[in-house]
């Protein structure tokens, strides 16, 4: 039984035991009428309450609708605005999964040049290098492998030819599964920022004033070149360079003409640098040459010609200007092995150099300084040593194997130092090549030793030749064929009586030009001798290349000769050689009689060595000439 | 704890018996807001208790045990054994006034032996958020407060409480009950589902709502009541509103009719109705009614009651009855199957109930069956 009409029944007092009355019948009666009108009622309120509220929410919705399309429309054109501004910096583009471009925004062509149809067909044929190549497609595979990408930048070719650096940065595009689909890009051309940041990194590394290296760049450089030459075990030098009494041309010509200066100091040495080498500004008038990998000899030789090019006289506007400099050295690793070190050694040395008065140069170690000053003070001596005579010739005679006559002599040249007492040429034959001295040493030895053949044979009555070393810079710089014609001309020698001594390594080095001037030698009628044949290249095939009379045999295969050790191979097979090329041997530094009576046994023709006599000055030698004749 | 029941409808239904008269006697009487067919039965009343305490409210149906009864008096004798009463009234002479009520009551029965205050307020006069809010700035939120707005039916045009022992329109009576024996139990739940959608609350003052998105109220109301809307206010009862207020964290609340305004298209509900707020209509589900009642019964978790003689006080809201209609006594079954054998349920139906939320704060609610539950504890006082 429903729970209502149970509740109705007890509302009459029903029970099951009892009959109802009209009374009860009639009230249950009124009781379900109402339970009746009671559920229309509320069916009815509900039905109507169902209708309007439904009629609420579909306006509710359509209203909702509305605003929510009014909504997308409005994000839609805020986007379109948005991307409409952003051409003029950006542009946009697609491709899809077959890396086939479908979209570009029209702002490309602003930026690049091409039309749309371009720039989506032949996209790949406008990257320049082949790493853009690969960068692009490293990135558009990654992005459609789904992993978030940087930006990245490609190298671009505009229409118009230039190349343009363009950033990247795109996106995937997924799917409802969250799959990637196309990639979508947004580009901007970066290159005036990256001009920009080169220029700002130039300024940044370059003094201002004369484009070489700042102080800055140069603490960077000198760290690698420090790595460098730690690792290779090598050597480098660092020059620090301050020009004298700069201060003053400031002071009285003003900043604009010392800037003037300056600036053409540095054109004017710039040249010199080489490219691994540093050239750098670290303040006014004070600058720093890194020179790496230089000899001793070759670094003093390069710091004499800077201050020489400093040394000129400048025109700076209507001004003439004098300046010297002052320069320190500091070597690497002696002298520091970091960059802080090696400058501040520079710089004491510097001092050093500006203290002993300014147009000169110092080494931080005192040792090699030394050593260095020596040679120089022997260099300045030399000049004046050849005005005051102090250079004199000794000869060396050389004899006959058989007849053990003299048959000519050797020049050897000796300097009479005031100071030093007599200097070997060991000493000075070098700094004199270096410096070049030795043309004009060699023109006087040239001249001393004919005058002084011509003037023993008049006295004499002999035959003697005089035999003349030259060296390599003499053959290269100077006219060797002029001078010896005017000397023959100047001292009446006969040029048969002129020997030519060049050893080995010359030959070789100056090979392509030396066979000529040789020739042109021979062709005055003077004879040329190769000197300390067996010690260098001992080749054979320039014996019969170039225009050679005498083999000079060098004493190290003399010395061989002894009594214990009778056969000596190649010092026979040297003579015997000679002797088949129709030259003629000269074996040099016979000391002992029994090498003398080997020489013979082999029919070497000639000899020298202190068997018979050193070198020795001319009045010696002309006693023993004419005790030879006697 | 002595009690003892009796109903008059036209005479007693059993004669009223003097014997638990006593200063610790309370004795509380629900009847119609028509006193002309119960004055003699108050009369009788008054002559047999002239010691104890009497309160009493008009009701829109009262409740005895599982039964509603019309147009009666049923009358609980509750005799205290341990427990001091204490009985305070406040006039309301404008519904502005109820902040300064609920306030002045609180202070005249707060004392630290306070175990529990029940409250019977004229129920169209006063406004109910106000006056609870008046208790609870002066009450710790540890001493329940509940209890019930009078109802007329579903006229909404007068409704008494007792007052010195006559029934008196525009006052608010409450009982302080005070003691360390006396255990008071409480439960509130509605069962209302919300109906269509959200609105906001564009034009309100204090209990006055205007409009509801920008719409007159009124005119919303009527629609969905359709051929009922002549029925107004009273079938405003069927919509009540469920209440989220701007920002706050707490329950929705529910708020109920009590008086319709044609000249200005407004509704005057039982408690305010903040502006900015947002409010749904709500409809009945009379399942959920029933289960209602039953989950107010169960939420009183009667962990300490050791079977003593106790009351159930149930005040349930006119709208309810006014959905149930003939059904409406299934909430009663419902509340007295969850609740032990040995409780008594009294009651009414009323225009507004009074129970302390979660936070412990009393507030008024509207739809909800409210129970509150007493008994003096069987152990010994110390």
């Amino acid at each position: 039984m429903h729970r209502l009409l149970k509740r109705q029944l007890k509302k009459i007092g029903y029970s099951d035991t009892q009959e109802l009355d009209n009374e009860s019948i009639k009230r249950l009666l009124d009781l379900v009428d109402q339970a009746y009108k009671d559920a229309d009622q509320d069916r009815q309120l509900i039905e109507n309450s169902l209708e309007v509220s439904s009629m609420e929410m579909q306006k509710l919705y359509e209203e909702l609708k509305k605003t929510s399309q009014q909504k997308i429309q409005t994000t839609e054109e805020k986007y379109e605005r948005l991307v409409n501004n952003l051409q003029h910096y950006y542009f946009f583009y697609s491709h899809g999964k077959d890396g086939v471009y479908d979209y570009v925004s029209h702002s490309m062509t602003k930026m690049l040049g091409y039309s749309e149809d371009e720039f989506l067909n032949h996209y790949s044929q406008f990257l320049t290098t082949n790493e853009s190549k690969k960068l692009a497609n490293k990135f558009k595979k990654h992005t459609f492998e789904g992993l978030e990408q940087p930006p990245y930048t490609l190298n671009f070719k505009h229409k118009d030819g230039t190349i343009r650096n363009i950033e990247v940065m795109e996106l995937p595009v997924l799917d409802d599964e969250r799959k990637v689909i196309a990639v979508e890009g947004i580009a901007r051309d970066i290159t005036d920022q990256i001009n920009a940041r080169e220029q700002l990194n130039y300024l940044a590394q370059h003094d201002a004033l004369t484009g070489i290296p700042n102080r800055y760049s140069l603490l960077n450089k000198l760290e690698k070149i420090i790595r460098r030459n730690k690792r290779d075990n090598t050597q480098f030098a660092l020059l620090f360079i301050d020009l004298d009494h700069f201060k003053n041309i400031n002071d009285t010509l003003g900043h604009n003409i010392g800037d003037k200066l300056i600036n053409a100091v540095v054109n004017k040495i710039q040249p010199s640098i080489r490219k691994n080498d540093v050239f750098a500004r670290i303040g006014g008038d004070e600058f720093i040459i890194v020179i790496n990998r230089v000899s001793e000899r070759n670094l003093i030789g390069f710091i004499k010609q800077t201050m020489e090019k400093i040394r000129e006289e400048w025109l700076i506007d209507e001004f003439e200007i004098q300046i010297s400099s002052s320069i320190g050295i500091a070597i690497y690793p002696e002298d520091g092995t970091d960059s802080q070190t090696l400058m501040k050694n520079a710089d004491i040395a510097m001092y050093k150099a500006k203290n002993v008065g300014r147009d000169t140069f110092s080494l931080f170690t005192d040792e090699i300084n030394q050593q260095i000053q020596e040679e120089i003070s022997l260099e300045k001596g030399m000049a004046k040593g050849l005005e005051n005579q102090e250079f004199v010739l000794h000869y060396q005679p050389k004899l006959d194997v058989n007849s053990n006559k003299i048959v000519g002599i050797e020049a050897l040249v000796r300097w009479n130092h005031p100071k030093k007492g007599l200097v070997s040429p060991v000493d000075f034959i070098q700094i004199a090549e270096n410096t070049g001295f030795i043309i004009k040493l060699g023109r006087w030895i040239i001249e001393e030793a004919c005058s002084t053949v011509t003037r023993i044979n008049k006295k004499c009555h002999t035959n003697l030749h005089v035999a003349i070393n030259v060296s390599a810079r003499q053959i290269e710089n100077d006219n060797l064929h002029q001078v010896l014609k005017s000397t023959i001309e100047k001292t009446n020698v006969e040029p048969s009586q002129i020997q030519i001594e060049l050893t080995e390594s010359i030959l070789m080095e100056y090979s392509k030009n030396i066979i000529k001037a040789l020739k042109d030698i021979k062709s005055l009628g003077i004879v040329i001798c190769m000197d300390d044949f067996g010690t260098g290249y001992s080749s054979l095939s320039y014996l019969n290349k170039f225009p050679i009379d005498v083999l000079k045999i060098d004493k190290v295969f003399v010395d061989e000769i002894s009594e214990t050790n009778e056969g000596v191979i190649l010092l026979d097979s040297i003579i015997a050689m000679a002797s088949t090329l129709n030259l003629q041997a000269v074996a040099e530094g016979v000391e002992t009689p029994f090498q003398r009576q080997y020489l013979q046994k082999l029919d070497c023709p000639h000899y020298q060595g202190f068997l018979f006599s050193k070198p020795i000055p001319e009045e010696e030698l002309i006693l023993l000439v004419q005790q030879q004749s006697v | 704890m002595q009690t003892k029941f009796s109903v008059f409808q036209d005479t007693w239904n059993h004669k009223l018996d003097g014997s638990l008269d006593s200063p610790n006697t309370l004795v509380i009487i629900f009847g119609p807001s028509k006193l002309d067919d119960v004055a003699k039965g108050l009369d009788d009343v008054i002559q047999a208790f002239p010691q104890s305490l009497i309160m009493g409210a008009s009701s829109a149906g009262e409740i005895l045990h599982d039964e509603l009864i019309e147009n009666s008096l049923v009358v609980s004798v509750v005799k205290f054994e341990d427990t001091n009463l204490t009985l305070t009234q406040h006039a309301i002479t404008d519904t502005k006034d109820s902040f300064d009520g609920g306030m002045s009551i609180a202070e005249e029965l707060f004392t630290p032996e306070l175990k529990a205050i029940f409250v019977l307020s004229d129920g169209l006069n006063v406004n109910g958020s106000q006056f609870t809010k008046g208790i609870n700035s002066v009450l710790p939120s540890n001493i329940p407060v509940t209890g019930g707005l009078a109802a007329d039916d579903d006229r909404f045009e007068k409704t008494w409480v007792i007052v010195d022992g006559k029934p008196a329109q525009g006052y608010i009576t409450a009982l302080g009950l005070y003691g360390d024996r006396i255990q008071i139990k409480h439960g509130s739940k509605g069962g209302w589902d919300k109906l269509g959608v959200s609105r906001e609350v564009t034009k309100s003052s204090a209990n006055i709502l205007y409009e509801l998105d920008n719409q007159p109220a009124l005119e919303i109301y009527k629609k969905y009541l359709g051929s009922q809307a002549e029925g107004l206010p009273g079938t405003g009862l069927l919509f009540p509103l469920s209440l989220e207020e701007k920002g706050s964290k707490n329950e929705a609340k529910v708020r109920t009719i009590l008086a319709v305004n044609e000249q200005d298209q407004s509704i005057t509900f039982a408690g305010d109705i903040p502006l900015g707020s947002s409010v749904t209509l709500m409809k009945a589900n009379y399942d959920r009614l029933v289960d209602g009642a039953e989950n107010a019964a169960k939420e009183m978790l009667l962990n300490d009651y050791k079977d003593e003689n106790s009351l159930c006080i149930a005040i349930s809201c006119v709208g309810r009855r006014l959905v149930l209609k003939q059904r409406i006594e299934e909430e009663l079954e419902a509340t007295l199957d969850v609740l032990p054998k040995n409780v008594k349920q009294v009651g009414f139906y009323s225009y507004g109930e009074i129970s302390p939320l979660a936070s412990g704060k009393c507030d008024l609610q509207n739809q909800t069956m409210t129970l509150t539950l007493l008994w003096e504890s069987n152990a010994s006082p110390t």
